[in-house]
């Protein structure tokens, strides 16, 4: 068996306890969470920025006030 | 790499966004439960991060009328806003709003959202839309999210789903992604014998009976015994790259739970292929039925058929393995008696002795007497001499077994008995 902790660490991360359970937390070292952290990273920056401009682009069809309103709220601008 | 490993490296894949070479620091992770638990954890901490950013959009789109939202939706937020917010939007507001969006835009979302979300969601609306989408999704290859529809969509809805699908090869493939296997029994109960037929076809052609084994061990017995007697009609190369994808794969549980539904000239058949004599192969088709015990009977069906080669190599490895459980299974399951002989006359005392050594110190009783009951009584006594050299603290257990035989079993096997050694005494 390897260490537990990495996988506990990807589990804390993730927000997701599961991971921290067997078989995970046989099977995973640190490497391979950074490596896990690092494309989930990726993932979450490619879809926000997915996310923002689709809602920039459909934005034009919303009245204006709750146009404003969403921009903030959304895009936090 | 088996079937199952690589599934979860695509579903992984595909939860990151991200190449399959992204994934190769990875390699060395090879339990495919390990990654399928990293990829739903994966799947839900995105969903969640986006879900809670889309609150307000959803917030505002409860105030404005529905045909607007399904517009704004549509021709200006576009597939991947929509695919983002379905976690975010409660269900019936969502399948209010797919009523007033195009079956395309609506595979456009699906492709884009979290498979199990838009499985969930596909699951709610009318049912024709969700064929649709179901069947668009499966033309354009998305087998990863085709998948994600089955559990979500009840198995009749999913049948009617492949029955419109001309690509049978695809159907078994996107099997193989299926996250719950056991909900793959219902819906091939759903599909008439000519459409299992064709899927069986089309497994041949596309050289998939790996993915075709790997889908028949997930079947209950019915369904099994459907295709083992579609399997008919069978030609030897047909079968010779059957049993040849079990070895190359490991697809034995597949096999096994095949075999053991086929007519005996067919097994005799499947039996005559050389891969059985292979020390490697038995060994693992006595750790499949180690762990699929209910499998013992099929490998014993295959027993009956083997050459004299492979009797000589199974009989090898059963001196030499130390857990003899599997092996009782499969020799109480053996249906010919002149077969059973010749296995238990290629076995030295020490051997059955251990054999007999397996039956009392596990517990294994019903399948002892079951074995006993189909040897001659100069066999029977031999294997009963030696058990009778057994600690006799284990022999309360056989007591029970025996005393549940009919009068005229329990008759049959101490007749022509010298001795009935430990049987007397039960």
């Amino acid at each position: 068996m390897t260490d537990p902790l990495p996988a506990r660490r990807l589990a804390d991360a993730l927000d997701q306890p599961d991971l921290a359970e067997p078989p995970t937390a046989d099977h995973l070292t640190d490497v391979h969470v950074d490596h896990l952290l690092a494309l989930v990273e990726q993932a979450r920056r490619r879809r926000s920025r997915q996310l923002g401009e689709a809602v920039e682009a459909g934005l034009g069809m919303v009245p204006r006030p709750l146009r404003r309103t969403i921009r903030r709220m959304v895009l936090g601008r | 790499m088996s079937l199952e490993l690589d599934a979860a490296r695509r579903r992984l894949t595909h939860a990151l966004g991200c190449t399959a070479g992204d994934l190769e620091p990875l390699g060395d992770v090879e339990d495919p439960q390990v990654l399928l638990g990293v990829e739903r954890a994966v799947r839900r901490h995105l969903a969640a991060a986006e879900a809670r950013r889309l609150t307000a959009v959803v917030a505002a789109a409860r105030r404005l009328p529905i045909r607007l939202v399904a517009t704004v939706a549509q021709r200006q937020m576009g597939p991947e806003l929509c695919a983002a917010a379905i976690g975010a939007v409660d269900p019936d507001h969502a399948v209010a709003i797919a009523g007033h969006l195009s079956v395309p835009f609506m595979v456009e979302v699906t492709l884009a959202a979290d498979p199990t979300a838009a499985g969930h969601l596909a699951a709610d609306l009318p049912r024709t839309t969700t064929v649709a989408i179901a069947r668009e999704v499966i033309a354009r290859g998305e087998h990863l999210v085709a998948a994600a529809f089955v559990g979500p969509i009840p198995p009749p809805l999913v049948a009617e789903v492949v029955r419109g699908v001309d690509d049978h090869a695809a159907v078994v493939r996107i099997a193989q992604y299926v996250d719950d296997p056991s909900l793959l029994d219902p819906i091939v109960a759903d599909l008439d014998d000519p459409h299992l037929a064709a899927l069986l076809e089309a497994v041949g052609e596309a050289g998939l009976w790996a993915e075709g084994l790997n889908l028949v061990g997930h079947l209950g017995a019915a369904q099994q015994a459907r295709i083992g007697r579609l399997a008919a009609g069978f030609d030897d190369d047909t079968l010779a790259a059957v049993v040849e994808a079990a070895r190359a794969d490991g697809q034995w549980h597949g096999l096994l739970s095949l075999a053991g539904n086929l007519n005996a000239g067919l097994v005799a058949r499947v039996a005559a292929f050389p891969q059985w004599a292979e020390a490697a192969v038995l060994e693992e088709l006595i750790a499949v039925v180690d762990r699929a015990p209910r499998l013992a009977a099929d490998l014993a069906g295959v027993v009956d058929h083997v050459d004299e080669a492979t009797l000589d190599t199974l009989v090898r490895l059963v001196a030499d393995r130390e857990d003899l459980r599997p092996v009782v299974r499969v020799a109480a399951a053996v249906d010919d008696p002149a077969r059973l002989r010749d296995i238990v006359d290629r076995l030295d005392d020490p051997a059955l002795a251990r054999v007999m050594g397996t039956v009392v110190e596990d517990d294994m009783w019903a399948d002892g007497l079951a074995l006993l009951r189909r040897l001659d009584p100069a066999r029977r006594q031999r294997l009963l001499g030696l058990a009778g050299t057994l600690p006799a603290a284990a022999w309360p257990a056989a007591r029970r077994e025996w005393t549940a035989l009919a009068e005229e079993d329990r008759a049959a096997l101490v007749e022509g008995l010298d001795d009935p050694g430990p049987l007397g005494l039960l």
